[in-house]
């Protein structure tokens, strides 16, 4: 009798705990930013890489959020009374870039994906300079 | 003498220009990959590509070359492209570059002055010609000036086969530009070619005893050529590229004339990928 109150005591616990977590992971607010691919490869270090990339997030409250690209200050887009958003660019840049969604007028990043820029051949940069004879 | 000449005629107004010009040009560090393929801009080490490709001659110059009646012909190769530099040495061996050891003697930002050392021709061999003496690739050592633009090269040599081949004279001109398509890089080029009497009646001519039928004696003078071509690299991975090459040669009457000839004009395409290792 005993043995049997125990079992049902420690179920109808768990039970009580997987809901509370699970309440609890509903109400914490997060947001999700991703980019598709995410590396972009030129031919030789240094040469602007070209990429066509999507660009999506996810948010857990609705409001108004912007994408932006680290240390700029305009954003690339924003979205009013969102949970989602979706972007399609064509990348062109020189060197890896970081994207962070943040909520309109506030400068909190609440998530961040980066695209990658690779190569093949290094650009070793180490231009001699002056006249060198022999 | 005639030797001699050339260098006067050529390489002194062009060392002269080069000292003019590096005076009044700050080249920036630019990407461009003209500029970084080369042998003169760089950390010591290697840079090694290779790969599996294949190739097609539009036309082949000789008589009896590997194809059809037309001269075509093809088949599957191996892709290089290898530069190794160490300070002022380099070497450079690929499709483009041929097979050159060099050794720069003084530069700037745009221009180089180096010497180099490397095979200019061979003759192949194949079932028709091999009525005829044999003739050894030779070995060239001469002086070559590359100006380096933000985009393009133009590059001047002039050299004389130090072996027993031939010992004949030859100046290169060549002019390449590089344009980024999005992430595909083009090279186009152009350029000229004068081969001296020595060298060009040692691969064209006939000599009285070896002469046949079908190649009669033939005494072939200095002659020139014209070059083009296109090369197209894509990176598909960080570590593979796509790379295709279009080139045409066109030969002049010295060579034409010769019965070992078939085509005046020559074209060859190359493709395969190569790996960075």
């Amino acid at each position: 009798m005993m043995r049997h109150f125990l079992i049902t005591t420690s179920t109808i616990m768990a039970i009580l705990i997987l809901f509370v977590d699970g309440q609890a992971h509903a109400n914490e607010k997060s947001w999700v930013l991703d980019i598709q691919p995410k590396k972009c490869v030129t031919l030789r270090q240094g040469q602007i890489c070209y990429q066509d990339v999507d660009i999506s997030w996810y948010a857990s409250i609705n409001d108004n959020y912007c994408l932006y690209i680290e240390k700029e200050d305009k954003p690339v887009r924003c979205w009013q009374k969102s949970t989602k958003g979706h972007l399609s660019i064509e990348f062109q840049g020189e060197y890896t870039q970081k994207f962070l969604l943040r909520k309109e007028g506030d400068q909190k990043n609440l998530a961040s994906t980066i695209l990658e820029v690779k190569w093949v051949y290094k650009n070793q940069r180490n231009l001699r300079t002056g006249w060198r004879m022999f | 003498m005639k030797d001699f000449l050339y260098r006067t005629a050529f390489l002194l107004p062009m060392f002269w220009l080069a000292l003019i010009i590096s005076y009044n040009v700050n080249a920036e560090e630019m990407a461009s990959s003209i500029r970084m393929d080369g042998p003169h801009y760089g950390d010591a080490g290697w840079e090694v590509s290779a790969g599996p490709g294949f190739y097609v001659f539009g036309n082949e110059l000789f008589v009896g070359g590997d194809g059809d009646d037309d001269g075509d012909s093809g088949g599957f190769t191996i892709l290089a492209d290898v530069v190794y530099q160490n300070d002022n040495f380099y070497f450079m061996m690929g499709d483009q570059n041929g097979l050159v050891l060099g050794y720069s003697l003084f530069r700037n930002n745009n221009w180089i002055f180096d010497a180099v050392l490397g095979p200019k021709f061979g003759r192949p061999e194949n079932d028709e010609l091999k009525v005829l003496n044999e003739r050894d690739v030779d070995l060239h050592l001469g002086l070559k000036s590359s100006w380096y633009g933000d985009s393009n090269r133009l590059s001047f040599e002039l050299s004389d086969d130090i072996t027993d081949a031939h010992g004949g004279s030859i100046f290169i001109v060549e002019y390449l530009h590089e344009w980024q398509v999005k992430n595909w890089v083009l090279t186009a080029g152009l350029g000229g070619v004068y081969a001296s009497q020595k060298m060009v009646d040692y691969y064209f001519g006939v000599e009285a005893n070896e002469a046949t039928a079908k190649f009669p004696v033939y005494d072939a003078d200095a002659s020139h050529l014209i070059f083009s071509g296109l090369t197209v690299k894509y990176p598909i991975t960080e570590n593979w590229v796509f790379h295709s090459n279009i080139s045409f040669v066109k030969t002049g009457s010295e060579v034409n004339d010769s019965p070992i000839t078939q085509n005046d004009t020559v074209s060859v395409l190359r493709a395969g990928v190569l790996y960075r290792f």
